[in-house]
């Protein structure tokens, strides 16, 4: 967008009498260093992460992210009978231990505690959410692209809010197309077969609260097939369906990750976002959700 | 594809409008009826009234003080200089007719039956000439009812420094305590923790939607062609809503009756022409005035072919009248103002020119009627328009792409006000308005005849604004006086309607001659809301109504304090407190943005109730003013104490935090001096706390859960980097502090007077931060260099000239 020159324009004029200068390091902020807590747990997973780090302060420091990997923190996530202990997992930034017998589970409330031999300590717990067995109302269609002969799918769908209670929504629907070829596409199909191909829709507002929508219908419309699908003219496609899955989340998991997206320290133009944590003496998150997967026939 | 969306305004819901404005109308002729009667038994008293007049040019004059000497009571003119006061019977009485700038009239009549008596005063500017003024009576502070109200005589705005000579009626307004400007060299005004949206800004009944220039550089009045400035901001009067924070009305002149009459001036960004002048003598006459900046026209031809740009404004003010005698009066007036920025290039046969515009357009046409000599009315018909535009052509290899985005408020409004004056001790005044707001939040034409597309979009949205008011300002008792008054305002859009009292009450008593306490309590209601960018006064701003989830604003305000005179020194003292508890305020939710250049066209997507949230605010402080306006040496001492705190559900995690432009020490210093007829020197000194703002403080890797994704085993998460920036708000900005000064030579040629004005902006070149930014230690960017905090401070010291002159 060229209108942006204009403004430079203007912000040129004012070069002329304007002036940087550096702020004195007595009239900066100067944080304290805190843990960094991150991890989602869910019944349906095997592996629990924790990802761990600290914060850095920006002032006097280089640009490039550090990369303190903390390889002796003691980590343990606990309910009121077990314990579960993280490992360092090698190579990376992450604690992790397979959950074998210790079972996550609706409606229980789990407890992250990690501290470090520097004498950082934080913690935070998490509820897992229930999952609801929901029915999905889904209308696709989709229209031909003018420029290249290919199609784009879009997506609205509903669904059945639960009454009285808070829910938050994660909610990832993909569309299901069956492909049968003639020759030569898709490359890594062989001859003479029919394949199966998933395509998420993107565009659509996955991370839901029914703040203000309690017991009601939930639409989420504009979900779009993200690069438009060019079928060869030598096969033939049709859409089967749309594979739901849909995450039922906690009010943690739904703030931070929507904080994380919306954060865009770039834009001096946009209001800042306080990324959100629950994490005691630290940031970051340790939230709990729980998953259903659902396959929609195309009526 | 062609799609177009637009929300018609049906008839039917026209009429369901003015259907329902039927009923304050019914309520308003009764209530008046209720008072004539009330006051029309057959009494031993006799009606004095008249229009007070200046010498020389005709010009009616508001706010006159007419004292009647033997009974110490008195009223003072309208708006439209007209006054009426009813008393006693008697032989004779002395009136004393005063106002500041003019020299006071005394006047002894006979008092048998109602008489008519009109005045003209003298300025004290022609006095001057003549001979050294004797007995010029001051208005006076601790008299009037009005508190937390500020009237800036036009000529002082003259005669202050201000930045590249161009003279600015809200940078004046600026230095009064309770005001405080937003960042360097911005001519919003924040009144009492209350943000720039919330000031009602009005010309000749005209509400003006952006009053400002050149990004908030200047303001949009022209001082040439006002007669009048009035800034209230609290112990509103009912007569005033809308807003909640403030009310700036101001005035245009009528235009000289008797005599042609110029003024203009050649500063070093803009030049202004002012003509007045009868049309029929002493019966009608006409004002025209223009302004307008030529830095572009002046650069335009050294800029290469290829690329060039620019930036302009001007401003067109123009007003008629026609005197039908005394009962009848009617005025004409119109503004309109635009800033441009264009952009064009050329570059291998293809084609690109872009730019924006916005354009403040207002007409007024006002009816005067005397019923008698107790009851006077105005009627006023009203249009008023905002506009912003951002426009882009680009031809490409034969390929055009076009597209033109918009957003407008317009609004059609009747307003009819009317005095009632049936004594001394009590001053009605009662009367309605009704807006029709249309708002196009945002349009869109774009063709692209290369990917074929071709959308129309508009959204429009109307809505009706009523309100009815009634108001006595009632002295029961020779010490004290009460203006108390009740509004009630309504809103109406297809969806939602809100309807709202707003209960007002201001009281003064005299301990003394010449020292009075005040207070008072207003209830305001605001049903537009302003969407702006994150305080950059840029004109990409949204006006758009209350809806069924965005509720209106409200605030309460308390104020109390006292008023002294200091009548041998010329001199007035006032110091107030006050607390305003503000409920609906709107605030942007975080990571919301109205910067609509970017990308206009995704712009005109977004919801806007989506990116905001409503939230409550609490402001409370303390103001001094000691004032001394005429004599050789005139200006005052301002300064305020306050604090102003805001919370928000959605923002800071709902905890309080303090508003941007949470001030907490606020300093004025003004002074104007005329050693001579020849010489006026002036300067000024300002100092403000810093702005609170929100800067990062250190960042981390926050890594969010991609379900979506292929598992990767050795990051299981998306890893983004953030910032911590502490609590909303929570850094301060250095302080702001200036010296500004002025001198002025006059000298009276044959034809004319001219005036060359020299002036310094920020004498001792204060760095005052504008803005602040991570930069890199010694300007060098690499992935090991050290981050430091920078700030852009946009003005060291500025000399600017200029030459003034009238005939």
């Amino acid at each position: 967008m060229k209108i942006i020159n204009a403004y430079i324009f203007l912000a040129l004029l004012f070069t002329i009498t304007s002036c940087i200068s550096n702020v004195k390091d007595a009239d900066l902020p100067s944080p304290e260093t805190q843990l960094v807590l991150t991890s989602f747990i869910s019944p349906q997973d095997e592996v629990i992460y924790v990802y761990i780090g600290k914060t850095k302060a920006i002032y006097g420091n280089e640009v490039s992210h550090s990369n303190d990997t903390i390889k002796d923190a003691t980590i343990y996530i606990h309910d009121q009978n077990d314990t579960l202990w993280l490992y360092y997992y090698p190579g990376t930034q992450y604690y992790k231990a397979e959950v074998n017998s210790f079972k996550i589970e609706e409606g229980k409330t789990y407890y992250l505690k990690a501290s470090t031999t520097d004498g950082l300590y934080a913690e935070a717990s998490c509820t897992i959410p229930k999952a609801y067995d929901l029915e999905f109302n889904i209308s696709v269609d989709s229209f031909k692209n003018s420029y290249n002969d290919s199609y784009t799918y879009t997506l609205n769908m509903d669904w059945q809010d639960p009454a009285g209670i808070k829910n938050y929504y994660r909610v990832s629907p993909h569309l299901v197309i069956i492909t049968e070829r003639n020759y030569g596409y898709p490359y890594n199909y062989t001859s003479s077969d029919t394949s199966y191909h998933e395509f998420y829709f993107y565009w659509l507002e996955n991370y839901i609260s029914d703040s203000g929508k309690d017991g009601n219908k939930i639409t989420v419309t504009n979900g779009k097939t993200p690069s438009p699908y060019n079928p060869n003219v030598n096969t033939y496609s049709h859409y089967c369906g749309v594979k739901v899955i849909m995450f039922f989340t906690d009010e943690n998991y739904y703030k931070y990750n929507t904080s994380v997206y919306k954060f865009d320290g770039e834009n001096p133009f946009s209001e800042p976002v306080l990324v959100h944590s629950n994490i005691k003496n630290g940031f970051g998150t340790f939230a709990g959700y729980n998953k259903i997967e659902k396959l929609v026939l195309k009526q | 594809m062609e799609l177009i969306t637009a929300t018609s305004n049906t008839i039917q819901t026209q009429k369901n409008f003015f259907m329902k404005t039927k009923l304050p109308i019914t309520l308003l002729v009764l209530l008046l009826v209720i008072f004539s009667k009330a006051y029309a038994q057959k009494t031993n008293k006799v009606t004095i009234s008249g229009y007070v007049k200046e010498k020389g040019s005709g010009e009616l004059l508001p706010g006159v003080v007419i004292f009647v000497k033997e009974l110490s009571t008195g009223t003072e003119t309208n708006t439209y200089g007209f006054y009426s006061v009813t008393i006693p019977k008697s032989d004779t009485v002395t009136l004393l007719f005063s106002s500041f700038g003019y020299t006071q009239q005394t006047i002894q009549v006979s008092l048998q039956e109602n008489k008519e008596l009109n005045i003209e005063l003298v300025s004290e500017e022609k006095m001057l000439e003549q001979v050294e003024i004797v007995g010029v009576r001051e208005e006076k502070v601790s008299e009037t009812v009005q508190m937390s109200s500020v009237s800036v005589p036009v000529q002082q705005i003259k005669e202050i420094p201000t930045l590249l000579g161009e003279k600015d009626v809200m940078k004046v307004l600026q230095l009064m305590p309770g005001v405080q400007k937003g960042s360097e060299g911005n001519s919003g005004l924040y009144v009492r923790g209350g943000g720039p949206d919330q000031n009602l800004v009005i010309l000749d009944d005209a509400t003006l939607y952006n009053a400002y220039h050149l990004f908030g550089f200047f303001s949009i009045f022209n001082g040439d062609a006002l007669k009048s400035v009035e800034l209230t901001k609290g112990g509103f009067p009912a007569k005033y809503g809308g807003r909640l924070s403030s009310v700036i009305e101001m005035t245009m002149k009528e235009g000289n009756k008797e005599k042609l009459h110029g003024e203009g001036g050649i500063g070093i960004i803009s030049s202004r022409l002012t003509l007045e002048g009868p049309i029929i003598k002493n019966k009608s006459s006409f004002l025209v005035s223009a302004r307008r900046t030529y830095i572009d026209a002046l650069i335009y031809p050294l800029m290469p072919k290829e690329n060039r740009g620019g930036y302009n404004f001007h401003d067109l003010n123009a007003k008629i009248n026609y005197d039908f005698g005394r009962k009848n009066k009617l005025y004409v007036s119109t503004y309109t103002g635009r800033d441009k920025m264009f952009f064009s290039s050329t570059y291998d046969n293809n084609t690109y020119k872009g730019g924006l515009y916005w354009k403040n357009t207002t007409a007024t046409i006002r009816w005067n009627h005397l019923f008698n000599e107790k009851t006077f009315s105005n009627t006023s018909l009203i249009y008023s328009k905002y506009k912003f535009n951002i426009f882009e052509e680009d031809k490409y290899n034969g390929d055009l792409y076009k597209l033109n985005y918009s957003s407008n408020i317009r609004d059609y409004s009747i307003k009819f006000d009317i005095d009632y004056l049936p004594n001394p001790a009590h001053s009605f005044k009662s009367g309605l308005l009704s807006i029709y707001h249309l708002f196009t939040p945002s349009a869109l034409v774009l063709r692209d005849s290369y990917s074929n597309e071709n959308i129309k979009k508009a959204t429009s949205i109307h809505s009706l604004e009523n309100s009815i008011y009634i108001q006595d300002n009632w002295k029961p008792f020779p010490r004290f006086t009460l203006l108390g008054g009740i509004r009630v305002s309504n809103f109406i859009t297809d969806e939602v309607s809100y309807i709202s009292p707003e209960p007002r009450l201001s009281g003064a008593y005299k301990l003394k001659d010449d020292l009075s306490l005040k207070a008072s309590y207003a209830t305001m209601n605001q049903y537009i809301h302003l969407l702006s960018n994150t305080g950059i006064g840029l004109p990409t701003d949204l006006w758009v109504p209350s809806t069924k989830n965005i509720k209106p604003q409200a605030s309460r305000q308390v104020a109390a304090g006292m008023a002294k005179d200091f009548s041998s020194k010329k001199l007035a003292l006032t110091i107030e407190g006050y607390y305003k508890k503000s409920d609906n305020i709107i605030g942007y939710k975080e990571g919301a943005t109205f910067l609509l250049i970017d990308d206009p066209s995704a712009a005109s997507q977004i919801n806007w109730e989506d990116n905001i949230t409503s939230g409550q605010g609490w402001s409370y402080g303390a103001e001094f003013l000691l004032q001394k306006k005429s004599g050789k040496f005139s200006g005052w001492i301002g300064y305020t104490l306050s604090w102003t705190q805001l919370q928000f559900d959605s923002l800071n995690f709902g905890k309080k935090f303090y508003a941007r432009y949470d001030r907490r020490h606020d300093i004025s210093l003004v002074g104007i001096y005329h050693p001579s007829e020849k010489i006026t020197l002036s300067a000024t000194w300002v100092y403000g706390t810093g702005n609170a703002i929100t800067l990062p403080i250190s960042e981390y890797a926050a890594p969010t859960h991609q379900p979506n994704n292929p598992p990767r085993p050795n990051n299981p998460f998306y890893i983004d980097y953030v910032s911590n920036y502490g609590e909303k708000n929570s850094f301060r900005m250095a302080a702001y502090h200036r010296l500004d000064f002025g001198i002025q030579f006059h000298k009276k040629m044959k034809h004319h007077e001219r005036t060359w004005e020299f002036s310094i902006y920020n004498v001792y070149s204060r760095q005052n931060p504008y803005f602040y930014f991570i930069g890199y230690e010694d300007n060098n960017y690499s992935s090991d260099s050290k981050r430091v905090l920078q700030q852009i401070s946009l003005f060291p010291i500025i000399p600017s000239v200029s030459y003034n002159f009238k005939f």
